[in-house]
């Protein structure tokens, strides 16, 4: 009780950020009934009559609907692997360096296009992967190949976005490694030497276990974005000639909303996307404790 | 323990009944929101004493909010802004009317759009308001849906002066039509300059001469120049600027329309069909003739083979990089992106003209009649004033107000260079074709048929504008593009017979909105596929089989029934 007591100016700080979380989080969820209702401007988002699972529907009934799916699910997946793996490869390589003031620099300028904007980053690649950028320039004088037009090929479209947004990313994602990595005793790696491991050695008994509880923490929380597969970045990429395995669920719900300003439907798929996300994320939970004897709630 | 638990269960509750009672406050937004003022108005207010007069000052001061719509950098005068200026003071002391704006947006990037959507979503719209744009019929109808505007027959009807009557019977009431629904008049619409849709073909006449070319008559003249052009040296690997960011066909600036419209076809517009009743232009027939065309000026180079991946600004970097000698823009492409062009190289001759199709005629689209209307919410009480103040506008509008006149366009008028919309209703043409005539007006003066002084004032200012730039030619660069819009802009299709196809139904209907993300998707991928050479020309036929499948047949019987109201 005397612990307790003492530690009630701790929730007191606390009151300010969970009012602010209250009032702009939890209490906007109560407007997720627009959802299951057909918007009247007059009568507000309380008035509005019920029409159940109507809007659901209308986005279910969408022709292509699979094809859309698909494609959010796929370049969803394939951003979670590569932006698990690549920054920690990156975070591991960079730990090795040995001249701390490198180490910052390169972590430092790796950071920054995390805060780009897409649509800033957007227009610089639409220039590079132009049919008269850098790339096919390059391509077209050393190996002497025709144009390629990659932000109109519906094969190359998906890991381009995949690619670029790992680019953007991966130096935030890194620093959690590297902090992860810091915690390691330098003990055990010594340990290690002396008992005659070399350096792959290390990395695969020391290191990995040493950050399988971070590794397992952002898998897991990474889980909930499968069915976000980026809409601003592909909103700015897009255009009719990749819609086949470009066009994701937010990009189609926008390019119909611009008709008609529907938010109701783009509620009922925000309500979706986090009813998946949720559940993936309880499944995640129960499986990282199983696995990794790890308990994040 | 105990203590503890009960100081925290004490605050978390006064802190819950805080924010629910904020949150009560908030959540009642129909009832509190009307009008005070207001009983369900389904009766106008009976109004006898001035029924004659439609310029009358108002008996009481009667104060009405709206929104405004503000370029990127309006120039008022010190101390002066859109809220405060001599105009709306005028309109005060001399008509009693008191307008204020709840709030202001830019011009640019749809943002008035976008404020005008968010608001008739949340129930906030002021008491009166002007809507333009392309979504302006969808927003009409929003509003009406919402029953958040008011009937406004018997305003116009006693209202409307009658210079602004004589305007719509002039275009046969078009416009008025397009605005009534089940009888009953619900917005006061303007008219829209219908002839600014017209795609002018701008070229080059010092490259063309110096490669021996004529100008311009038909499509395979244009696909002539740019090869010859190419050809000679004089452009170095030059296309003809082509965009697929918007629509292929919108009247704007490298579109297809210039194809398009050569061959009588209207991709993308309602319009009427042999038979008379209303179709849809993407899926007639002699589109596949066009679209063949243009498969065949792709695959020959002449437009870029990155073009769909183009959008507004990269496809008049050519022009304004001056590397190419011909491209399709508006009759207002002095302003943009020509003046870039002239402002990198004043040498430049630019020229413009309309294409002529395979039987002569000069086929365009058109607009609607009406782009822009004014709505007045419901429950606000004399809307007749608001009606006075379009009469007073109209005239304005003609030049007929010398007050007016003397503050906006008169040698050294205060506000002669701020810019946007200085009056507080909405703008509007006197004529469906009003840029042909004010053409043939300004010319009249330009070569002295009429004298200076007895031309209407906005002629008068822009014949100043022609001889000027005539006198010192590209001595200011606004200047010559203000001159050449019209002496060679407009002049494209004043001095021919244009044949516009104007739109035969400009609104939407329930299958219309749920589908109609999915039948332009399907439309612009199939034409880009057909164009870029991906798919053979056939595949248009499966396009029409598919479109009419996903609910494009629906929704032409629901515009046909909705026509025969």
């Amino acid at each position: 009780m005397h612990n307790k007591l003492k530690s009630i100016h701790y929730h007191i700080m606390l009151l300010p950020a969970m009012i602010f979380l209250v009032i702009f989080t939890i209490k906007p969820l109560l407007g997720s009934v627009l959802a299951f209702k057909k918007l009247n401007p007059v009568k507000g988002i309380w008035g509005s009559e019920w029409v159940g699972l109507y809007n659901f529907k209308v986005i279910f009934d969408i022709p292509n609907i699979d094809r859309i799916l698909y494609n959010t699910v796929f370049i969803a997946v394939m951003k979670i692997i590569a932006q698990l793996i690549i920054p920690l490869a990156f975070a591991l390589i960079l730990n090795e360096v040995r001249k701390l003031w490198f180490k910052r620099f390169v972590q430092t300028v790796v950071y920054l296009p995390y805060f780009l904007s897409w649509v800033i980053l957007a227009g610089i690649f639409r220039d590079i992967f132009a049919m008269d950028g850098v790339i096919n320039k390059i391509s077209g004088t050393i190996f002497g190949t025709e144009p390629v037009m990659f932000l109109g090929s519906n094969l190359v479209f998906p890991f381009l976005m995949v690619g670029t947004e790992t680019w953007k990313n991966f130096g935030f994602n890194a620093i959690i490694y590297l902090a992860a990595l810091t915690n390691i005793s330098p003990n055990l790696y010594e340990a290690c030497d002396i008992d005659g491991g070399n350096r792959w050695k290390q990395l695969l008994h020391i290191t990995m276990p040493g950050i399988k509880i971070t590794i397992v923490l952002l898998a897991t929380l990474s889980l909930q974005s499968v069915l976000n597969a980026g809409f601003e970045q592909i909103l700015n990429f897009y255009n009719p000639l990749v819609y086949e395995s470009g066009d994701i669920l937010d990009t189609y719900i926008y390019r119909m909303g611009l008709q008609n300003n529907q938010f109701e439907m783009a509620t009922a798929l925000g309500l979706v996307k986090s009813a998946v996300g949720f559940i993936l994320i309880l499944i995640a939970q129960k499986l990282a404790g199983k696995f990794a004897g790890y308990r994040i709630f | 323990m105990k203590k503890y638990f009960c100081k925290v269960v004490a605050i978390t509750m006064s802190l819950a009944l805080i924010l629910a009672a904020g949150c009560g406050i908030k959540d009642e937004p129909a009832a509190t929101t009307t009008p005070v003022t207001s009983l369900a108005s389904e009766a106008q207010p009976t109004v006898t004493a001035e029924k004659a007069d439609t310029y009358a000052k108002m008996a009481e001061m009667v104060a009405f909010t709206t929104g405004g719509m503000l370029p990127a950098e309006p120039k008022y005068p010190e101390g002066e802004s859109n809220e405060n200026n001599d105009i709306l003071t005028w309109v005060k002391d001399n008509m009693n009317i008191d307008i204020k704006y709840e709030w202001t947006a830019s011009d640019q990037n749809n943002a008035y759009d976008s404020k005008l959507n968010l608001l008739i979503a949340s129930n906030e719209i002021p008491d009166f308001l002007s809507i333009g744009g392309p979504n302006a019929a969808q927003m009409l109808k929003k509003l009406i849906d919402a029953d958040m505007i008011q009937d406004l027959t018997k305003v116009y009807e006693d209202y409307a002066s009658p210079t602004f009557k004589g305007m719509h019977e002039n275009s046969g009431n078009v416009a008025l039509k397009s605005v009534t629904f089940d009888g009953k008049l619900m917005a006061i619409p303007s008219l829209s300059d219908v002839e600014t849709a017209a795609a002018v073909m701008w070229y080059r006449q010092d490259m063309l001469d110096k490669a021996g070319l004529q100008a311009p008559k038909n499509v395979d003249d244009v696909i002539n120049i740019v090869k010859v052009l190419n050809e000679k040296g004089i452009t170095k690997n030059a296309v003809l600027p082509a965009r697929a960011d918007m629509e292929l066909f919108s009247g704007d600036t490298a579109t297809f329309d210039w194809l398009f419209s050569a061959y009588n076809t209207y991709p993308g517009m309602w319009i009427e069909g042999k038979d008379g009743s209303v179709v849809y232009g993407s899926i007639q027939p002699e589109v596949k003739t066009a679209l063949a065309k243009a498969q065949e000026i792709y695959k020959a180079g002449i437009i870029p083979s990155d073009f769909a991946l183009w959008d507004g600004n990269k496809a008049v970097e050519l022009v304004s990089s001056n590397k190419i000698g011909i491209f399709q823009g508006a009759w207002w492409s002095t302003a943009w992106p020509i003046q870039d062009s002239m402002k990198n190289d004043a040498t430049a001759n630019w020229k413009a003209t309309l294409l002529q199709s395979a039987d002569g005629n000069y086929y365009q689209r058109g607009y609607a009649a009406s782009k822009g209307f004014l709505v007045i919410k419901k429950g606000v009480e004399h809307p007749e004033a608001i009606m006075k103040l379009i009469n007073v506008y109209e005239d304005c509008a003609l030049k007929k107000n010398e007050w007016y006149n003397a503050l906006t366009t008169n040698e050294n008028a205060k506000y002669k260079n701020t810019g946007g919309t200085l009056f507080p209703a909405l703008p509007g043409a006197k004529y469906l074709d009003e840029i042909s005539r004010r053409y043939n007006a300004i010319m009249d003066v330009v070569n002295g048929k009429v004298k200076k002084e007895d031309a209407d004032a906005e002629t008068a200012a822009l014949a100043a504008n022609v001889l000027l730039e005539k006198e010192k030619p590209m001595a200011d660069i606004a200047n010559w593009a203000t001159a050449v819009s019209w002496t060679e802009g407009a002049a494209a299709f004043a001095k021919v017979k244009m044949i516009q196809k104007m739109p035969a139904f400009d609104g939407t209907t329930d299958t219309l909105t749920k589908s109609k993300a999915i039948l332009t998707d399907l439309e612009k991928q199939t034409f880009l596929k057909i164009i870029m050479g991906k798919v053979s020309i056939d595949e248009f036929d499966k396009f029409v089989e598919q479109w009419k499948k996903l609910g494009g047949e629906t929704v032409t019987q629901e515009i046909n029934a909705l026509k025969k109201k």
